[in-house]
């Protein structure tokens, strides 16, 4: 059965009226942009405070091994938001698209293209986790205990690991859209209404 | 406004003796909705276009069809 053959959902609609598509397209506009302030912001906040405890275990005796930069509560928040964001990916690739733009539904995978949103991504991943440690370090100590050149190398790591997952991510994306697309493509294709 | 305004979809309105918020309510949206469309701020869906061309009893051709001479120059 279909959300909308519900009975509560038709009385629904009869009291409430029919939706004005321009405040559902402005709705959508509205809440893209608060999903995104809402869910990356969340991610840099809880990012920071993972950072500066982990580098305040640095600056101790880094004696207590192992040791945990997280409660299980913000792991639990760290893991929500990043498990809506696969959703949300997740239903993109099931319409059969990656992106918006003309890269969205081609048949060759994009290389240049993604190669350049990963690069773009670890570069910025690199430099954020990169300040975060060093504004973290200048917190607790004085700035010429602060380890730049180790800070600077952490967040090369980081962004390199994170420009490989983000390609390797947009590829996989890729070729389920494509897969998903091409089913899609069939039932369009279908002669029932022949 | 990004768009063109539609006149011929406010002078088909007045026309049919409807004021902005009878046509609104008369296709299911808002009075702003309506508001925009003349206005040339608001892009309306085919469907949109179809109910307001009914209630206003005239053709999709006759509000929204645009020749190359009435075109914006410059999108052309």
């Amino acid at each position: 059965m279909k959300y909308e053959d519900l009975k509560i959902v038709q009385k629904w609609r009869e009291y409430a009226g029919p939706k004005d598509e321009r405040l559902e397209a402005e709705s959508a506009k509205i809440y893209k942009i608060g999903f995104v302030l809402l869910s990356f912001g969340m991610l840099m906040i809880f990012f920071y405070q993972f950072i500066a405890r982990q580098v305040a275990w640095v600056h101790s005796d880094a004696s207590e091994m192992p040791h945990g930069f997280a409660t299980p509560f913000e792991v639990a928040m760290y893991l929500w938001l990043v498990l809506v964001m696969l959703i949300c990916a997740g239903l993109q690739t099931r319409k059969g698209y990656v992106d918006t733009n003309r890269f969205g539904q081609t048949e060759h995978l994009p290389v240049g293209y993604f190669l350049l949103l990963s690069g773009l991504s670890g570069a910025a991943f690199a430099l954020v986790i990169a300040a975060m440690r060093c504004i973290a370090e200048a917190q607790i100590v004085p700035l010429e205990s602060v380890f730049w050149l180790a800070n600077l190398a952490t967040g090369v790591f980081c962004g390199a690991t994170i420009f490989a997952a983000t390609f390797a991510g947009l590829c996989a994306t890729f070729f389920t859209a494509k897969r998903r697309r091409a089913k899609l493509e069939a039932e369009f294709d279908s002669t029932d209404d022949i | 406004m990004p768009g063109k305004k539609n006149l011929r979809m406010k002078a088909a309105r007045a026309a049919a003796g409807l004021s902005q918020a009878d046509l609104a309510e008369a296709v299911g949206v808002t009075r702003q909705t309506i508001g925009l469309i003349e206005a040339g701020g608001y892009n309306p869906t085919l469907n949109l276009c179809v109910a307001i061309c009914k209630v206003l009893r005239v053709t999709l051709n006759d509000l929204f069809w645009e020749d190359e001479t009435d075109a914006d120059p410059n999108t052309l």
